[in-house]
């Protein structure tokens, strides 16, 4: 009985779920002209939720959601001395009530660089939540300069040994 | 009586019409119908239809029967809903809303602009509203309905019709006009001119699931196809009746024709 009551929750929820999914036009236009920002080749582009709405600068990923596919192969060029991903429809199946997202792009060298510039989980000229009033805006992160795009830098190493320590202890505790 | 016995007759032709091969030809008479799963809760139609039969021209009151959908006495969000995109006097895209009132059928509701909020246009009455082939328009349903067949009656077209795409980011429904499945790919539609400039939009087809899940195909200019934003071709079809979304992403207005006999491409 509590099996049944278990599933019927966990199907209302998907249902709710798939009810409240936004979908999110976006591209990217990424510069790659020297001043100091430089991407080593585009190779695949992604687009992230942040809850507080600001990406906080060397926090790395973390506090982040990827959010739909990576974007790879056919998409994304470079040319012109830009890096390039065709327009994008990125479906979010998780309901938000605040936040924003923003577009990260990735090089062959193994840096990620993010859109200074974002749109909020509800901004109604860029996301459609009702299929009989959709959003006709394009998100294109980044424009040339080089002046919209920040790097994403790994999470520092002691954020990383706070997150070993906390394997550890809870190891520990597993054992006893 | 006499209502009941012509409605009778009509539903009994149109499953005859279904059995049989579909008419194709001068003046020809058809009738299609599109089932609605339960629970659904809005879906995107079209008529295939050229002018239907009574006073010649293709009204919505005419086109659409209310046959089998969901009628109130006086309630509009108890009832079924028809809500055709058109443009108020100053060119923007506002919706009409027509509900099934009993015993009178598609009635006036009110309109709303597109992206939401109501304006105080009183819809053009359902008898004097032309429904175009090749346009779309929405079916709204009441909460929890069981699965129902929607008809649609009209003239079997012989002519190929344009449909106007507006520019800059415009959203228009569309239908196929076809009275057979075709994929969206399919060579029976001649596109003038389609938008892709990759990263500064591409023209899109958005189609709407019956569960109201909305997926979106963008066009590749490199091979003149619509495929997912990834570059994935998918056999995509479209069911007689249904509709979709265009959105054209181009600063310029563009036309696409619909030819009348719809071959679904091999």
């Amino acid at each position: 009985m509590k099996k049944a009551l278990m599933v019927a929750v966990l199907i209302g929820v998907g249902l709710v779920s798939t009810s409240h999914a936004v979908v999110m036009s976006w591209a990217a236009l990424v510069d790659v002209d020297g001043t100091g920002k430089v991407l080593t080749g585009l190779t695949s582009a992604q687009l992230y939720y942040v809850e507080s709405g600001t990406w906080a600068e060397n926090s790395g990923f973390s506090g982040t959601e990827a959010v739909g596919t990576l974007v790879t192969g056919r998409p994304v060029s470079t040319s012109g001395g830009m890096g390039r991903v065709s327009e994008q429809a990125t479906t979010d199946s998780t309901t938000r009530s605040q936040g924003a997202y923003f577009v990260v792009a990735f090089d062959s060298v193994g840096k990620a660089w993010r859109s200074n510039a974002s749109i909020g989980w509800n901004e109604a000229a860029y996301v459609t939540s009702d299929p009989m009033n959709p959003a006709g805006g394009l998100f294109i992160g980044g424009t040339t300069g080089g002046t919209e795009w920040g790097v994403v830098p790994e999470p520092n190493t002691f954020a990383l040994l706070a997150l070993g320590a906390a394997a550890l202890a809870a190891r520990r505790r597993k054992r006893t | 009586m006499k209502k009941l016995l012509i409605l009778t007759a009509v539903i009994a032709a149109a499953v005859a019409v279904r059995a049989t091969t579909v008419i194709q030809g001068e003046n020809g008479v058809g009738f299609i119908e599109v089932t609605i799963p339960a629970d659904t809760s809005q879906k995107i139609l079209s008529v295939p239809f050229e002018a239907c039969l009574v006073g010649g021209a293709g009204m919505l009151s005419d086109v659409i029967s209310t046959n089998g959908m969901k009628s109130s006495v006086d309630n509009p969000a108890d009832a079924d809903q028809i809500v055709v995109l058109t443009t108020n006097a100053v060119g923007s895209p506002v919706y009409y809303y027509y509900w099934n009132k009993t015993g009178t059928g598609w009635e006036t509701n009110h309109t709303v602009r597109l992206g939401g909020g109501e304006t105080n246009v009183i819809p053009v009455v359902a008898s004097s509203y032309p429904v175009a082939r090749g346009l779309g328009f929405w079916l709204k349903r009441p909460a929890s309905q069981a699965a129902t067949t929607l008809y649609m009656k009209g003239q079997i077209p012989t002519n190929s019709v344009a449909v106007d795409l507006p520019g800059n980011n415009t959203f228009t429904l569309i239908g196929y006009g076809a009275l057979e499945p075709v994929d969206i790919n399919t060579n029976a539609v001649t596109w003038a001119s389609r938008y892709d400039e990759g990263a500064l939009g591409k023209d899109q087809l958005r189609i709407v699931s019956d569960a109201g899940v909305m997926s979106t195909y963008m066009y590749w200019g490199d091979v003149q196809e619509w495929q997912t934003d990834q570059g994935v071709k998918l056999p995509v079809t479209i069911q007689p009746g249904e509709g979709l979304w265009y959105l054209r992403r181009g600063t310029t207005p563009t036309t696409t024709t619909f030819t009348p006999v719809v071959i679904p491409q091999q």
